[in-house]
C-alpha cells in the first residue's frame, strides 16, 4: 500500500499533462456556468463574413445601418427567384469609389442578371461617413484575426471572456432594463429591435453631425457618374432613400440638406432606377432603423419592383 | 505575430513538434530556429525584416572585421555604432527630432522637417529597441575582447532574431547566449514544468491582470474631462503601475518559458519591483535586461562613480535620461528618466533609505516613499503631455475630492489579486504553506490549473504588449 502511494505521488510530481486535464475539465465544468456573450461573437463573425465574402452574388445592396437594418436578402430572393443577393451594407457607410469598387467585386462574374442596391441615407453622402471606417478596419483586420472570427467564433462563445461585474450581474439576475435585440444573418442583414422604443432617439446623434456635416454635392455627383458606369457594363442600378420618421426626415432636410428630388433626379438621369417610398408605411424603433417588420415589407418593395425591371 | 493570439499557439506547435525530429543536428536547430524567428518578426510586416537583417550584418561584419584588422578596431566600432545609432535614429527618432527642431527655429510649411519626413521612417518596427540594443551589445563586447565574434552568420541571426525576447527582451548577452545555441540539452521535466509555470504565469498576468486593468488607465487618461478627485488619480496610478509591470513582466516570462521548453536559458527580467525599500534596489529588480545593459554599457564607460561624487550623479542622469529616451520618442519619457535620476540622486546624498531600512519598524516608511517615487514617475511615463502629468500630479497631491480609486469591482478584484500574489510569492509564503513535496506538488498543478482556467474566462480585450513600441 505504501509503495503504491508513493509511486502514485511520484507520478503527481508536477506533471504538465495531468494539470492540463484538470485544466480542460474545470474549463468544461465551468462553460456551462459562466455567462456568455453569445452576440459579440456572432457580430464579429458576421462583420468578418460580411466582408471577406466570395464574388457569387447576382444582386449587392450597399448604405449604412439603415441599409443593413431594414433590407433582407432573403425576402429580395423570394421575389425575385434565381437570384442571389448579400447586404454589403456598413455602419456610417459612405458611399464614395471605395465601397463601388468592393461592392462590384461582390458580383459574381457569371451572373446574368447583375443588381446593385443603394441606401442613399442623407449621412451616407456627407464628410462625415467618407472614409468608410468601419467597412477598412475589417477590410485591414489581421488575417488570423478574420480566420478566428469566421471559423471559430461559433464555438469560442462558449468560452467568451467575461468580468467579475458582469459575473456579480449574471448571479443576481440583473437585466438592463433596456432590451436591444440584433438577429446576425449570413446575407448581411441584421434583424434589430429595441424595447422600450424611442423614436426621437437617433435625431441628437444627427443634429451633432448635421451641425457640422451637410450632403456633399460632390458625392451625389460621383454617385451619379457610377450609376452611369454600372449602367453602361449593364447593371440594374435600384436606388431609395431609407425610410425614417418624419422628424428624422425632416431634419436631414433642413440641416443635412438632403434634396431628395435633386438626387433622384440625377439618378434617374445616369440610368439607375429611384424607388421613392412613403415614410408613414413604416415603423422604426429610434426613429432611424427599421424593425424587423417594416424592414420585410421594404425589402418586399424592392423585390418587386427589381422583378418588373428585370422582366422588361 | 503577439503571444496573445491562437496563430501564436499553433506557430509554437509547429516549432516545437519539428525541432523535435531535427534533434541533435546543431546547424538544422539554428537554421529551423533562425528561419521560424524571422517567419514571427515578418508576420507584421515583412518589409521589418531588412532592417533587422541590415542591423546584424552591420554587427555580423562589424565583429569579425575588428578581430582581423585590429587596427582600425576602434574606426569600424564607430562605424558600426553610427550604423545601429543611424536606424534607430531614423525610424525611432525622425519624427521627435524633426519636431524639436521646427520648434526651435520656428519653421512651418514647406520648409517644416517633420513635415517632409518620408511616411515610411514615421513607421517604428516593432521591438527595434530591443534588437539594436542586443546587436550593439554584441559588437560592444566584441570590442571590449570579452569574446570571439562567431563566424556562422546564421548562429549570429539565431541570436539576434530569437523569437521568444526578439520584440520585447529580456535584451540577451551574446556571451551567455551564443555557447547555448551550440549546444543541444535535453530538457528534463523539472525544466519542462518551470517553463510551463512561467508561460501560465505569463499569460495570467498579461491576459488576466494588465489587460482588465487597461481600459482603467485609458479613461482615466484620455478622459476629455479629467478627473478632479486626488484618490481617482491615485487609483488610476497604481492600475497604470500594475497594468506595465503584468504586461512586460507576463511577456518576459512567456520568454523565458518558452526558451527553457527550448533549451535554453533567460536571465531574470523582474523580480517584485514594487517590494523595494529603495529606488536603487527598485533598479534592480524592474526591466533587470535592460538596466544592467545601461550599466555595464553607458554608465560605467561614462565613468560610474570612480571620478567622483559629483560626476557620479551626472553620470547617472545622463544614463536614466538616455533610458527614458530608449523607452520613446516624447519629453514625457525623457522627463520620467530624469525624475528617476533626480530620486536616485537624492536618495545617494541623503542617505534616508538606508538610514530607514536598517531598522525593521521604519522598513515600511521606506518601501512607502519609494512606492510613491515610483508611482509619481509612472505619471510622466503614461501621459499624453507634460502639461497633462503636472495637472494629474498637482491633484494627486492636493487631497481633494470624492475617495473613489474609480475601479469599480473589476478593478478591486485585479488589484487584490496581484497586490496578494506578490506578497505570496515575494515572502515565499507559498513555500512555507506547502511543506510536504506531494501536498505542494498537488497544490501547485491545482494552482496552475486555475490560472488557465481565468485566463480563458477572465481574458481582457486583447490588445499588444506595451513594450513592444520601445
Amino acid at each position: 500500500m505504501n509503495l503504491f502511494i508513493f509511486s502514485f505521488r511520484m507520478k503527481l510530481h508536477r506533471n504538465i499533462p495531468l494539470t492540463l486535464a484538470l485544466s480542460v475539465i474545470l474549463i468544461g465544468i465551468l462553460s456551462f456556468f459562466m455567462p456568455k456573450n453569445k452576440e459579440k461573437y456572432l457580430k464579429d463573425r458576421f462583420w468578418s463574413q460580411k466582408t471577406f465574402a466570395p464574388p457569387v452574388f447576382d444582386g449587392v445592396i450597399i448604405g449604412d445601418s439603415r441599409s443593413y437594418r431594414g433590407l433582407i436578402p432573403s425576402v429580395i430572393e423570394e421575389k425575385t427567384p434565381g437570384l442571389r443577393f448579400l447586404n454589403f451594407a456598413y455602419s456610417n457607410g459612405g458611399l464614395n469609389r471605395v465601397i463601388y469598387q468592393a461592392a462590384e467585386k461582390k458580383l459574381s462574374p457569371e451572373s446574368k442578371n447583375k443588381v446593385i442596391i443603394i441606401g442613399v441615407s442623407a449621412n451616407g453622402i456627407t464628410g462625415f461617413t467618407k472614409n468608410n471606417d468601419q467597412y477598412l478596419q475589417e477590410l485591414n483586420r489581421p488575417r488570423e484575426e478574420v480566420f478566428e472570427r469566421i471559423y471559430l467564433n461559433g464555438f469560442l462563445y462558449y468560452f467568451s471572456a467575461t468580468t467579475p461585474e458582469q459575473l456579480r450581474d449574471s448571479l443576481t439576475g440583473k437585466r438592463s432594463p433596456v432590451i436591444y435585440r440584433n438577429d446576425y444573418f449570413a446575407d448581411g442583414y441584421v434583424a434589430s429591435e429595441k424595447l422600450p422604443r424611442d423614436t426621437l432617439e437617433a435625431l441628437a446623434s444627427y443634429i451633432k453631425d448635421f451641425s457640422v456635416y451637410k450632403v456633399d454635392s460632390n458625392l451625389v455627383n460621383e454617385l451619379a457618374a457610377q450609376v452611369k458606369e454600372w449602367s453602361e457594363k449593364g447593371i440594374t442600378v435600384i436606388g431609395f432613400r431609407p425610410p425614417v420618421t418624419m422628424d428624422m426626415k425632416a431634419l436631414e432636410d433642413t440641416m443635412g440638406l438632403y434634396n431628395e428630388a435633386e438626387i433622384s433626379g440625377k439618378f434617374t438621369s445616369a440610368g439607375g432606377h429611384w424607388i421613392t417610398l412613403p415614410s408613414t408605411s413604416f415603423s422604426t424603433y429610434d426613429g432611424s432603423h427599421l424593425d424587423i417588420a417594416s424592414a420585410n415589407r421594404l425589402s418586399e418593395i424592392i423585390g418587386e419592383e427589381l422583378l418588373t425591371l428585370i422582366e422588361n | 505575430m503577439l503571444f496573445n493570439s491562437l496563430i501564436f499557439v499553433a506557430f509554437a506547435i509547429v516549432y516545437f513538434v519539428v525541432s523535435k525530429f531535427i534533434g541533435k543536428r546543431v546547424k538544422a536547430r539554428l537554421f529551423w530556429l533562425t528561419g521560424m524567428s524571422f517567419f514571427f518578426y515578418g508576420w507584421w510586416d515583412w518589409r521589418f525584416l531588412f532592417l533587422i537583417i541590415f542591423s546584424g550584418l552591420i554587427d555580423y561584419y562589424a565583429a569579425l572585421a575588428m578581430v582581423r584588422w585590429e587596427k582600425r578596431r576602434k574606426l569600424l566600432f564607430f562605424l558600426s555604432m553610427a550604423g545601429n545609432i543611424g536606424s534607430l535614429s531614423v525610424f525611432k527618432y525622425s519624427g521627435f527630432i524633426a519636431q524639436n527642431i521646427d520648434m526651435l527655429f520656428g519653421l512651418t510649411g514647406a520648409f517644416s522637417l517633420a513635415g517632409n519626413i518620408p511616411p515610411f521612417f514615421l513607421v517604428t518596427p516593432v521591438g527595434i529597441s530591443f534588437y539594436t540594443f542586443q546587436s550593439m551589445s554584441y559588437t560592444l563586447d566584441v570590442y571590449h575582447r570579452k569574446f570571439t565574434p562567431t563566424r556562422d552568420v546564421i548562429h549570429f541571426f539565431a541570436f539576434l532574431s530569437m523569437f521568444p525576447q526578439l520584440v520585447a527582451g529580456p535584451i540577451i548577452r551574446a556571451k551567455e547566449m551564443l555557447p547555448q545555441l551550440l549546444v543541444v540539452k535535453k530538457v528534463e521535466s523539472d525544466e519542462k514544468w518551470a517553463g510551463f509555470r512561467y508561460v501560465v504565469k505569463g499569460y495570467f498576468m498579461k491576459m488576466v491582470i494588465a489587460d482588465n486593468l487597461a481600459p482603467l488607465v485609458v479613461t482615466a487618461f484620455s478622459a476629455p474631462q479629467p478627473s478632479s478627485s486626488s484618490a481617482y488619480w491615485w487609483g488610476a496610478i497604481i492600475a497604470f503601475a500594475l497594468q506595465i509591470y503584468c504586461d512586460f513582466a507576463g511577456y518576459s516570462n512567456i520568454a523565458r518559458g518558452l526558451a527553457r521548453w527550448m533549451g535554453y536559458d533567460f536571465p531574470d527580467n523582474f523580480n517584485h519591483p514594487y517590494i523595494s525599500v529603495s529606488l536603487r534596489e527598485f533598479w534592480t529588480r524592474w526591466h533587470i535586461s535592460l538596466s544592467t545593459w545601461f550599466r555595464d554599457y553607458l554608465y560605467i564607460p561614462l565613468g560610474g562613480n570612480r571620478k567622483g561624487k559629483w560626476r557620479s550623479h551626472l553620470n547617472m542622469a545622463v544614463t536614466m535620461v538616455i533610458s527614458g529616451l530608449w523607452h520613446g520618442a516624447a519629453w514625457t519619457y525623457v522627463t520620467w528618466g530624469a525624475l528617476h535620476a533626480f530620486f536616485l540622486s537624492l536618495e545617494r546624498i541623503t542617505g534616508w533609505n538606508t538610514f530607514v531600512s536598517k531598522r525593521k519598524a521604519l522598513k515600511v516608511l521606506a518601501w512607502f516613499f519609494t512606492l510613491i517615487q515610483v508611482l509619481v514617475a509612472w505619471v510622466f511615463f503614461r501621459a499624453e503631455s507634460i502639461e497633462q502629468a503636472w495637472q494629474i500630479v498637482k491633484t494627486m497631491f492636493a487631497f481633494t475630492g470624492e475617495f473613489d480609486f474609480g475601479w469599480g469591482l473589476n478593478g478591486w478584484v485585479f488589484v487584490t489579486i496581484m497586490i496578494i500574489s506578490e506578497i505570496v510569492e515575494a515572502s515565499k509564503l507559498k513555500e512555507k504553506i506547502f511543506m510536504k513535496p506531494a501536498l505542494a506538488a498537488c497544490a501547485e498543478m491545482g494552482f496552475y490549473a486555475l490560472m488557465i482556467t481565468a485566463i480563458v474566462f477572465f481574458r481582457g480585450s486583447g490588445s499588444e504588449f506595451i513594450y513592444f513600441q520601445f
